[in-house]
């Protein structure tokens, strides 16, 4: 019974979105062509077991499942500064984004253990991870129509990435600062506005991250 | 509260679907500008073509009149010559020398028309001097007196433009030399530093410059004007009936 009390619990539509996002990297990127998008295929094994396990602690053994989340963002926010550092146009950029990388994972490494800690939502360190994608989206979007050449944006993989990671990340800035006053209105209302703007903000990234695996798929064909 | 946070969260993604739409927009006018440029690109070559081959057109009839005109005629009064030695049986020393002498002027027109038509020893030299051979040669023939100025110093010009100004000053020439009845010719260089300025004025009858621009045949100005455009210059035409004319033509060094 307790199982069956998980798997209910644990398909959610962020957990559907982050599911059907693996099985499509999994599909469109694992030849060995793909090149470094390859990797997206480790990321959302990690996001999805994260997400697995972190509703296994707190639904079924009734424990914090916090720190799960807090190392998960920091992997993934590296992850996502470093693939937008990979496109040709953000080139001149790379050390300075690198230098980010490094600057963002020690800060948010004294966060996690001296700060916010490791059972508390590291509400600072998601901000600080969604302005700077804000940042790098909007200037691999400056370099893109700065460009001399012409390149047709739909179909070029880095413009789904970024148009995705500017979405989620404009979206959850101001989220995910808030959980005590989205509870109490969720208990006096039993409206969840926290699961509805993050449902609606995963989905706005997952699809975009499939289109963009479905551009980088036929870009390398 | 709740609602300052759905209000804020809405006008962020709002934003952010601005800025996207901003982009594709960008973009897409980029693609539009960049379509245009190659349109023109590809014009511009295709009339570059159309223009080189009226040129190489306009110089075979060139070469054809040349031929027929001076060195055909100077050959067939040697060839008479020699029939009527040959028919006499008397060789006259004087005869032989005319011969000789009519066959060495022919060959000095051919050697002339080669240099004229040469386009590799136009572009090795500067314009005013090729221009300055070719105005010698016509000189020579009486026709027409050509005088060359030269004001500033030189400055390198890129050789195509070299090649397409000097093929506009020998068409002047030839319709001066054709339709203007003049005697005289001055033709002027002056090297500015933003271009070359060439001013080719005659004495001659004159025309009138909005008839001319109604033939569909004529004086080939239209062409003038085309070949200088080109190559990023201008050409001005005044023109005074019974006074004569002036083609100003400015074109930048590259």
């Amino acid at each position: 019974m307790p199982f069956i009390k998980f798997l209910t619990l644990l398909f959610n539509t962020v957990v559907a979105a982050e599911c059907i996002t693996f099985i499509a990297a999994i599909l469109l990127l694992h030849k060995k062509r793909i090149g470094v998008w390859r990797l997206f295929i480790a990321l959302f094994a990690l996001i999805v077991l994260a997400e697995t396990a972190g509703c296994f602690m707190y639904d079924i053994l009734g424990k914090h499942n916090h720190w799960v989340y807090n190392i998960n963002m920091i992997l993934t926010d590296i992850f996502i500064f470093w693939i937008l550092s990979t496109a040709n146009s953000l080139q001149k950029e790379r050390k300075a984004i690198y230098i980010v990388i490094i600057l963002f994972f020690s800060t948010a490494v004294i966060n996690l253990f001296f700060f916010e800690g490791l059972y508390h939502y590291n509400q600072y360190t998601e901000t600080a991870g969604d302005i700077i994608q804000i940042i790098i989206s909007c200037f691999l979007f400056y370099r893109l129509i700065t460009e001399v050449a012409y390149r047709n944006l739909f179909s070029y993989e880095y413009f789904w990435l970024a148009n995705g990671i500017l979405f989620s990340s404009l979206g959850s800035t101001i989220l995910y600062h808030f959980p005590e006053a989205m509870s109490s209105y969720q208990k006096l209302t039993h409206i969840n506005v926290f699961a509805i703007l993050n449902n609606i903000l995963n989905v706005l990234l997952y699809s975009s991250l499939i289109i963009a695996f479905i551009c980088r798929y036929r870009n390398t064909r | 509260m709740i609602a300052g946070i759905v209000i804020t969260t809405i006008v962020f993604l709002i934003i952010g679907f601005f800025v996207v739409i901003l982009v594709a927009y960008i973009n897409q006018r980029k693609k539009k500008h960049l379509e245009e440029k190659l349109a023109m690109q590809s014009s511009f070559q295709q009339e570059l073509l159309r223009t080189q081959l009226e040129i190489q057109e306009q110089t075979f009839n060139h070469v054809s009149q040349e031929i027929h005109d001076n060195v055909g005629q100077i050959l067939s009064l040697a060839k008479v010559q020699v029939n009527i030695m040959n028919e006499s049986g008397d060789m006259n020393k004087e005869m032989l020398n005319e011969v000789k002498e009519n066959i060495g002027k022919a060959m000095i027109d051919l050697r002339d028309i080669a240099k004229s038509l040469s386009s590799e020893r136009i572009k090795s030299q500067s314009i005013h001097n090729a221009v300055i051979n070719e105005t010698e040669r016509i000189n020579k023939s009486g026709i027409i007196y050509i005088l060359v100025s030269v004001e500033g110093d030189e400055r390198k010009m890129d050789e195509q433009k070299k090649l397409i100004l000097f093929r506009i000053v020998q068409e002047c020439i030839q319709n001066i030399i054709k339709h203007a009845g003049a005697s005289q010719v001055n033709i002027s260089f002056n090297y500015s530093p933003q271009a070359l300025q060439t001013i080719i004025k005659d004495n001659g009858k004159g025309f009138d410059i909005e008839d001319e621009k109604n033939k569909s045949t004529g004086l080939g100005l239209s062409n003038i004007k085309t070949r200088a455009s080109l190559t990023g210059g201008s050409v001005n035409i005044e023109s005074i009936q019974a006074q004569g004319t002036t083609i100003s033509i400015n074109m930048p060094y590259l």
